[in-house]
């Protein structure tokens, strides 16, 4: 299928910025950065979840409701669906260092792999006992091991070598939903329910609590910077956080609009960092440095972007309310 | 009869007349194992919904007494426009209603914010519903 829709260069006005420890937003506007869009229409229903870079010159994307691994060749703008097994319903999905895609599958209750040289595809149940854990986001992490989120309330690890599967149990019960990896491999995760991050420690796995400074934040995902320091989205908060492992501290800023539902994040490799509200329809760039916001709006009402990822200089916005995946250049 | 004894048949009576419809009642109720299905059928509904007041923090609305209430009433919770829209008719959760919406969320409420795309299984619908019935 082809799909593009359109392509424009956005000269997005920035919106406003605001520092840490919650100041109010300042209605100074941002030199721009040079951004263009092309749209990529999916097939109607398949309601795209998250992204991922694939092999060079394609993104991944989970068609959630359609139980398929969506694949965009991004020069030609061909797509097609690899359908994942019966009952699949795919969260997440990332390229493991083996550049096979790593698919957390909530309908099968599995991480399941496919292997874009092949075509085949490993489905690794989770232990009986686990029950039903609604597998979220995965990540790797420094040895090459696959961690995951099932917002049941559990987190994970499974093993590419053996495909086998461990499961523990978050002590706050419900929520697990974001993970993320350091530079160092560390891993990470973000508790939407349970309002906090856990950090896992690889060789036992159990967690260490942290939480954040305003209760009840909702902390949906998290991503980590070049230096090790996570990004956090609040979903009940309206905020985006950042937390500095070494120190413990935490920083915040409030997105430039009222009633924010700040939900994906993702830091690139200039350590700028995206971010999407449900409220305004509409993905931010925040420049670290300048502490400014840049606005993407969603190709269309009701875009829903739920998680955002990329490489180089390209970025990734799943539309999941449109079936729609907004590829974003940096520099035009 | 000894009038003094007639009180005491009238009780008799009654209590086994009461124990009658408890005995009848407990018939109506859901089979244990169709509560138990549709508690391992609620685990899909377990990461965004409670049925414990007491828990905090669940991303959708409390479930407890969901059956026979009024379709998006709970004052303390944000509901999307989608779902108030749709329970302006002052429409309730009706068994029916229910099943319909849990078989096909956006199909019965186009935009709502609930991202589940539902159960196909009427069993499985049946069973969970049953057991929602009993979270009051």
């Amino acid at each position: 299928m082809r799909g593009i829709l359109f392509a424009a260069l956005l000269g997005v006005a920035g919106a406003a910025s605001s520092c840490a420890q919650a100041q109010e937003p300042s209605p100074d506007v941002s030199s721009a950065i040079a951004l263009s869009t092309r749209v990529f229409q999916l097939p109607s229903g398949a309601r795209p979840h998250d992204a991922a870079p694939g092999p060079e010159g394609q993104i991944w994307y989970t068609a959630q409701r359609q139980g398929a691994l969506g694949i965009i060749d991004i020069a030609s703008g061909e797509i097609r669906q690899i359908p994942l097994g019966e009952g699949s319903a795919p969260h997440g999905v990332i390229k493991g260092p083996d550049g096979k895609a790593y698919i957390t599958d909530g309908g099968q209750n599995a991480i399941v792999r496919y292997d874009p040289a092949t075509g085949r595809i490993d489905v690794w149940r989770l232990p009986e006992d686990s029950g039903y854990t609604n597998l979220n986001t995965g990540v790797f992490d420094a040895e090459g091991a696959h961690w995951f989120t099932g917002q049941n309330g559990v987190y994970g690890k499974a093993d590419p070598a053996t495909g086998k599967v461990w499961v523990w149990k978050d002590p706050e019960g419900r929520g697990p939903y974001g993970i993320a990896a350091t530079p160092e491999g560390e891993i990470y995760y973000s508790s939407l329910a349970g309002s906090h991050l856990g950090r896992i420690d690889r060789s036992t796995g159990s967690v260490t609590m942290i939480e954040p400074p305003d209760e009840g934040a909702g902390l949906r995902r998290v991503w980590a910077d070049s230096s090790g320091d996570l990004w956090v989205s609040g979903w009940n908060s309206g905020k985006l956080y950042r937390y500095h492992p070494d120190s413990g501290v935490w920083d915040q800023w409030p997105l430039p609009v009222a009633g924010a539902r700040t939900y994906a994040i993702y830091v690139d490799e200039r350590d700028w960092v995206w971010l999407s509200d449900f409220n305004s329809n509409t993905t931010y760039l925040f420049d670290p440095d300048e502490e400014s916001f840049q606005a993407i709006p969603g190709s269309g009402a009701g875009a829903d972007v739920r998680q955002i990822l990329g490489r180089g200089n390209e970025v990734y916005l799943p539309e999941s309310g449109l079936d729609r995946l907004m590829l974003v250049t940096v520099g035009g | 009869m000894n009038r003094s004894l007639l009180p005491l048949a009238v009780a008799a009576i009654g209590l086994a007349f009461a124990g009658a419809c408890s005995r009848a009642a407990e018939s109506a109720r859901p089979a244990p194992e169709q509560l138990a299905a549709g508690e391992r059928a609620f685990q899909k509904c377990y990461a965004c919904h409670s049925v414990d007041p007491a828990e905090t923090g669940a991303e959708g609305p409390l479930l407890r007494g969901i059956v026979g209430r009024k379709v998006a009433s709970l004052p303390d919770y944000g509901y999307s426009g989608a779902i108030r829209a749709y329970a302006a008719g002052d429409e309730r959760w009706s068994r029916e209603r229910l099943d319909a919406f849990i078989a096909d969320p956006q199909a019965v409420v186009p935009d709502n914010a609930m991202g589940f795309f539902g159960i196909a299984d009427v069993d499985e619908r049946g069973a969970l519903i049953a057991w929602l019935t009993e979270q009051r």
